[in-house]
């Protein structure tokens, strides 16, 4: 896995080194920040089947599962303005996907089950600005062309936590970090897709994943990690 | 004299501020010590926190004082750093203290890191709770706008409100609140690095907020 995000894109900094006296009162010049910008590409697996990624050089490739903890990769930098090409495939089915992000921004590839010929996918994109050390980031993706409107209800009383979720959009928010179980349902409807996270953790962040699997409305999470 | 300092032992870790003789590495170290603690200080120049948790060569230099011993500036190979896993085997601190900011501010770049940010400082703060000890982190002064840095008002204002957001399980010293904004003098046509007269101002506020923090009472003697 950490070798595509070296072939696709180094996001280290660069320390130039340079000699001569450190004495001087004023330190030499160095950067104040990380050496290019980055963004962050993700892969999940919305389809019933194995699905594979292979980078464009064919030298990469992430494997997605259909159980839960096995839908989702991690998120890999990717230099920010640059192409990442991959091929997704699943049951002999296959496509391209190219993608650019722009500086921070956190992109998430969703393979769908397309035709009998073609894999489909759809891009859903975010740039996040709640990174909080002390609380936990729930964010739900919408990932069901067919509910117009994803909620989150969670807690002791039901109450809701993200709402008006549009498909193959995302809505995030910070919560306390708690022991949590969330069912999600589609506007107007009364059954749902529970998920439970047991307990939250603080700093932590968190995807869940609305999405049909044989005519049926499921749902899963994952930890967001790059 | 403090009487919940005293006896304790403080690593101090941070980036330039620390590098230079009459920096923090200097007058928090001092005062640190008048206050009764046996103080470690390392400072590595033009790094960001996530560095501190393996060995790197700094690309502007680093420096060490080891408790009432002398600055040892180092340059070029000899700028090696020790991660904080190792100075924490070294030293065995009850208390450390991150100087870290300006670093990893991004005040050139039009949008400020904030996801790099967030990983290098979670690097750092999992290996301080791996550590055990408590800790205190010290967000940026505000410097003068302008200089070789681009430093700015705007965004070391948001750095520092960031910082007080993911910086848990340390206590954020907020140095904003120590000083108004250009009020402390930086070097000619630097902007983030102070003159001596700013350099004992804050090395002396940021003593007085961790003899006063609430992470004093809670270390055992």
């Amino acid at each position: 896995m950490r070798n595509i995000a070296h072939r696709f894109a180094g996001i280290f900094s660069v320390f130039i080194f340079m000699s001569g006296s450190a004495v001087a009162a004023e330190p030499q010049l160095y950067e104040t920040g990380p050496s290019e910008e980055s963004s962050y590409v993700r892969f999940v697996n919305a389809t019933d089947s194995a699905v594979a990624v292979i980078s464009s050089k064919g030298s990469a490739k992430v494997e997605l599962s259909t159980k839960s903890e096995g839908r989702a990769s991690r998120f890999f930098p990717v230099k920010a303005g640059s192409k990442l090409s991959a091929t997704v495939q699943s049951d002999g089915r296959k496509i391209s996907v190219d993608v650019v992000g722009k500086p921070w921004e956190y992109i998430t590839v969703v393979a769908l089950p397309g035709s009998a010929s073609t894999v489909k996918t759809m891009l859903v994109r975010e740039i996040p600005d709640d990174f909080n050390a002390m609380r936990s980031s729930l964010a739900l993706f919408n990932l069901d062309a067919k509910c117009n409107t994803a909620v989150m209800l969670g807690g002791a009383k039901s109450s809701t936590i993200l709402e008006g979720v549009k498909p193959f959009s995302v809505q995030r928010r910070l919560v306390n970090p708690v022991k949590l179980t969330v069912n999600i349902v589609c506007g107007g409807e009364s059954k749902g897709a529970g998920v439970d996270f047991s307990q939250l953790e603080a700093g932590e962040r968190y995807s869940v994943f609305l999405l049909p699997l044989k005519n049926t409305r499921q749902a899963f999470f994952v930890r967001d990690s790059n | 004299m403090s009487l919940l300092l005293a006896g304790l032992t403080v690593l101090v870790i941070g980036d330039s501020h620390l590098t230079a003789p009459d920096f923090l590495i200097t007058s928090l170290h001092d005062d640190l010590m008048k206050q009764g603690a046996k103080v470690y200080t390392y400072g590595a120049c033009g790094t960001p926190s996530g560095a501190w948790m393996k060995s790197i060569q700094p690309p502007c230099g680093s420096a060490f004082r080891l408790d009432n011993g002398p600055l040892r500036v180092r340059a070029g190979e000899a700028g090696f750093t020790k991660p904080l896993p190792e100075l924490v085997k070294l030293h065995h601190p009850d208390l450390i203290v991150v100087v870290n900011g300006d670093t990893m501010a991004g005040y050139k770049n039009a949008a400020m890191p904030k996801p790099w940010i967030r990983d290098e400082v979670r690097t750092l703060t999992n290996g301080i709770k791996a550590s055990g000890a408590s800790c205190v982190w010290v967000g940026p002064a505000w410097g003068s706008e302008g200089g070789k840095y681009g430093k700015n008002f705007v965004r070391v204002k948001e750095m520092s409100e960031y910082l007080a957001e993911i910086v848990s399980p340390c206590i954020y010293v907020n140095s904003l609140k120590m000083s108004k904004p250009g009020e402390w003098a930086t070097i000619p046509g630097d902007g983030q690095h102070f003159e001596s007269e700013g350099y004992q101002a804050w090395g002396s506020a940021i003593t007085n907020e961790i003899v006063s923090s609430d992470i004093l009472q809670k270390i055992k003697h």
